[in-house]
């Protein structure tokens, strides 16, 4: 499956928000990570596209003040999108193992 | 938390709006916790502003809204292409569903019309708060020879009951309505005459029982006061030229009361039996008729209403009546007379008691024959469409073939065809609607003379919905699982022509001409009695006579002379009223031997003639001679045969006779043939002349020719007589045809739907036949090639159907036989039913039913068979 690199952006910090991840913590995290600002609209447009997919799975969290007594919605990925990651992390790995081994692309 | 900050309100509105409502407690919770996470370093306004953009960015495909939820969309799609394929199949066989349409525009048409036709009817003066509740007071009066009913009861009735009842809640009493005339002043001193038909007389109890509307005045004091008078709208704008500010203007009754105008009302609604045109207070009638209002033996037209505080009282009311009356009668009257109570509203369709002055009476038994035509012209409508539409049901079962193919269920395809005719019947419905709107204007028109006031409100929605929905279930409900049942092997192997339910349509087929046929009989012999009704020997002549009253006794001798002066007047005769009672206008009296007891008085009616009147009338004399001279006290009596009968006389033992009546006695001179003295749903009874001087009140004139101006010059002479009274004149032959309005109205209403009913079934022969002759075009065109003649051919299409039409006319012969005896049973002067009569009914029904497929056929017959035979 092809994945956008926002998707899949999306994906790993999911993974790596480890079980703690909601709307505004993953939008917190890739905030940080690209270093530029993200609005709510593209992150959860990103993740209801995923899920429907299959590639992640919801379930509704505890109820803060903060957030006016409304529930969160945690999200955590599936075993099918984890094979899809480890896909696109082997075929980068391949990347970096075939330009160590000096192939240049942009001489071919 | 340093903050009690909150988001601006109204982004979250929008965003309610257009999100997903799934999503809806996610998003909002994560827009509000970064809502608080950039007041911390933030200005609430900026953290406002960014809220906003936020909640806009939001607007994504992915989390908006659909336009409609899924499983609407698929139906919506269905739907639509059901109704695509419908109006399609509706425009490729326009004939067909012109018929249809047509056919059933026409039923429910009818129908609609009837129903609120029988729902006014039946209403009569339900609209009275009180209606449930109240009673008219009507009167049995036991003579040795019969049973007289009346609708009118002593005057002194009301007030007695009052006093003695005090379970009675309450009690009024009216006399009337009468004819009278009024003067009244104008602006510039002029004094207009009127004269006004429904003068109410009723007490000041009366506008509590009876909801009048009050326009001006007040209703508890309107009639209290003795020189008071209440007037109708259609009064008030007549007398004043306007119906506004007119209390406390006078006008004066008979030229000598003055009355004070004290109210105005409504005027009286058409579905009331209690007419009125102006009210005065029954105290005044009372003052001025005192022997009358006193009078307990009499009946002078006065009635009284009483209203119980429960309606199961009525026959313990009943009884204590039955009991108490003997403290006011005398012991005769007491014995022979009793009272009952009638509850208002079936003052209407109660024959028994005859219809109140200035309205009119629908029998109960006329109603339900209404709701029977209703219903039958329905079905017969119903079973037209279901016809034709399983006719055709062979032409759509390759359509249901390739639906079931593809997957279509068979309950989907039910709905289909359901939704497809359901639409095509609502659209007839509202063509219905926009009709009976039209026509029920001209019925109102047509019989303006019961001042019939139907009209279409919104009341009769639920009506018409409920005939609507009837109609679209019983139409549709069978052609759609015939349809929907249809087998696709059995489609593609080619055997769709013989599909099921032709034997039904055989049924339906014998029940729709079994309705016609029980019509056409009908008709027919509704045709004849009425025709038979109209022809009746009278035994007197009207023709080109007018009657107009006589106001003053003395100077009928110079009225006779000055109109026979005129050359238009061809002769005159003075008396008591024409030979038949018009309007039930009789003097009824009693005759006995002098010697007799007066409880042995039989009940006869008496009239006053002056020398003419028997030749006049051309009433033929049996035996002995016409009077010679009318004077008071009167010694002459002239009798009809009826009362001889009665006597066991002959005509030549009669003469010389002394009789005694309740007015007088006198010697036998004459004994005349019977005539009709009573309208011809009645028999003729005993007739007593009298040479009196007294009663002599209508001028009776026989003109030579009855235009304008000749009308005219007879009004002058009359005006000239009378100066100050108001003239008017009737012609007998008008006044007689009114007898039968009911009867006339019985007939045009049998005609009219009869002939609709016959339309529609003609309308579904000719479907049925169009597509059957098609169907089988090729058949012909082989039989033709073998040798088949036209007549064979012909016989080959309609030997089904003839015998369809023999078997409903034998189902319907026994329906009308029944049916039409009960009727006619009501007529004095009647009928015999003959065999002739439903041999014509069946044979035109075949007449016409062959003429229809006649054209239809010999379409088919004379096609050439190598044109038919050809497009394989």
């Amino acid at each position: 499956m092809e994945l956008k690199t926002f998707d899949e952006l999306v994906l790993l910090t999911i993974t790596d928000l480890n079980e703690q991840a909601y709307g505004v913590s993953i939008k917190k995290a890739m905030e940080q990570q690209l270093n530029a600002s993200l609005s709510i609209g593209s992150i959860q447009s990103a993740l209801k596209q995923l899920e429907a997919k299959g590639l992640l799975l919801s379930k509704y969290g505890e109820p803060t003040s903060r957030r006016g007594g409304r529930r969160k919605r945690m999200y955590d990925v599936t075993s099918y999108a984890n094979r899809i990651l480890n896909e696109i992390k082997a075929k980068t790995s391949l990347w970096e193992d075939s330009t160590k081994t000096g192939v240049n692309f942009q001489s071919v | 938390m340093k903050n009690i900050q909150q988001p601006p309100k109204w982004p979250l509105r929008i965003l309610r709006f257009f999100l997903k409502d799934e999503y809806l407690e996610e998003v909002e919770g994560d827009l509000e916790e970064v809502y608080h996470d950039v007041l911390e370093t933030h200005t609430s306004v900026k953290a406002g502003r960014m809220y906003t953009t936020e909640v806009i960015k939001l607007l994504r495909p992915v989390l908006v809204k659909r336009l409609s939820g899924n499983q609407k969309l698929t139906q919506y799609g269905m739907i639509r292409h059901q109704l695509k394929i419908g109006w399609r199949n509706i425009l490729r066989d326009k004939v067909h569903s012109l018929i249809n349409v047509a056919g059933l525009t026409i039923g429910t048409t009818a129908a609609i019309i009837l129903f609120i036709f029988i729902k006014y009817e039946s209403g009569f003066d339900g609209f009275h708060q009180l209606a449930d509740r109240t009673y008219r007071v009507v009167q049995h009066t036991n003579f040795p020879e019969e049973e007289v009913f009346w609708n009118t009861t002593a005057y002194p009735l009301a007030a007695a009951i009052r006093e003695d009842f005090s379970e009675v809640e309450l009690v009024t009493q009216t006399a009337g309505p009468f004819k009278r005339m009024f003067s009244v002043e104008d602006e510039t001193g002029d004094i207009n005459l009127f004269e006004e038909d429904h003068v109410l007389f009723a007490d000041e109890w009366y506008p509590q029982v009876f909801d009048l509307e009050w326009i001006a005045g007040d209703k508890k004091t309107a009639l209290s006061d003795l020189n008071s008078v209440v007037l109708s709208e259609r009064v008030a704008a007549r007398f004043f030229g306007t119906s506004q500010s007119v209390i406390g203007r006078i006008i004066s009754l008979n030229g000598k009361d003055q009355l004070k105008v004290t109210g105005v009302v409504k005027n009286a609604p058409g579905n009331s039996n209690l007419r009125y045109s102006m009210i005065v207070p029954y105290e005044f009638f009372k003052f001025h008729n005192n022997y009358f209002a006193n009078n307990w033996s009499g009946n002078y037209g006065g009635t009284a209403f009483v209203v119980l505080p429960d309606p199961a009282n009525e026959t313990n009311i009943e009884s204590r009546l039955e009991s108490w009356k003997g403290k006011y009668l005398d012991p005769e009257d007491n014995q022979r007379i009793h009272y009952f109570l009638q509850p208002l509203k079936e003052i209407h369709t109660e024959a028994l008691y005859g219809s109140t002055i200035g309205s009119y009476q629908m029998p109960a038994t006329f109603l339900n024959t209404a709701i029977f035509i209703a219903v039958f012209i329905l079905a017969i409508a119903i079973v037209n469409f279901v016809n034709l539409v399983t006719a055709k049901a062979g032409s759509r079962a390759r359509e249901v073939g390739i639906r079931k193919v593809v997957g279509a269920s068979k309950t989907g395809l039910v709905r289909q065809f359901i939704l497809e005719k359901g639409i095509l019947i609502a659209f007839t419905l509202f063509f219905s609607i926009g009709l009976t709107h039209l026509l029920l204007d001209q019925l109102n028109h047509l019989m303006a003379i019961v001042n019939l006031q139907l009209e279409l409100t919104w009341n009769d929605a639920a009506l018409i919905s409920l005939i609507g929905i009837v109609t679209i279930l019983l139409a549709t409900t069978y052609p759609a699982f015939v349809l929907s049942s249809f087998r696709p092997i059995q489609i593609f192997n080619k055997t769709a022509g013989r599909f099921r339910g032709f034997s039904l349509r055989k049924s339906l087929t014998v029940f729709q001409f079994t309705i016609v046929q029980f019509f056409v009989i009908a008709a027919i012999i509704v045709g004849i009695q009425v025709n038979h009704f109209r022809n009746q020997e009278l035994g007197f002549t009207s023709e080109a006579i007018i009657t107009t009253p006589v106001m003053d006794g003395e100077k009928i001798e110079v009225l006779k002379s000055s109109l026979l002066a005129n050359p238009n007047v061809k002769d005159v005769a003075v008396g008591s009223g024409p030979p038949m009672a018009v309007e039930g206008m009789q003097l009824g009296t009693t005759y006995r031997l002098p010697h007799n007891a007066e409880a042995d008085g039989l009940q006869a009616e008496m009239k006053v003639s002056d020398l003419n009147y028997l030749d006049f009338y051309g009433l033929e004399l049996v035996t002995g001679r016409d009077f010679v001279q009318n004077k008071h006290p009167f010694d002459e009596f002239i009798i009809n045969e009826t009362l001889l009968k009665s006597m066991n006389w002959t005509a030549e033992e009669a003469l010389g006779k002394r009789l005694q009546i309740n007015e007088g006695e006198a010697t036998i001179v004459g004994v005349v043939k019977d005539f009709h003295n009573n309208s011809l749903q009645h028999q003729i009874g005993p007739v007593i002349f009298i040479n009196w001087t007294f009663l002599l009140d209508e001028t009776a004139i026989r003109m030579a020719a009855t235009n304008p101006l000749a009308l005219y010059e007879v009004e002058q002479i009359w005006s000239e007589q009378f100066p100050d009274k108001v003239y008017s004149h009737h012609f007998l032959d008008d006044s007689i045809a009114r007898e039968y309005a009911m009867e006339s109205l019985i007939f045009n209403g049998f005609t009219i739907f009869s002939v609709l009913v016959v339309f529609i079934g003609i309308l579904g022969l000719l479907g049925l036949m169009s597509f059957i002759t098609l169907q089988k075009t090729k058949e012909v065109g082989i039989r033709k090639v073998l040798g088949a003649s036209f007549s064979n051919i012909f016989l080959f299409f309609s030997k089904e159907y003839i015998m369809l039409i023999l078997i409903a006319f034998i189902l319907a012969i026994p329906a009308v036989w029944y049916l039409m005896n009960q009727w006619l049973e009501d007529f004095v002067y009647r009928i015999d039913l003959s065999v002739w009569m439903f041999v014509a009914g069946g044979v035109l029904t075949l007449l016409v039913a062959g003429m229809t497929s006649f054209f239809q056929i010999a379409k088919t017959a004379s096609v050439n068979p190598v044109e038919s035979l050809r497009n394989e």
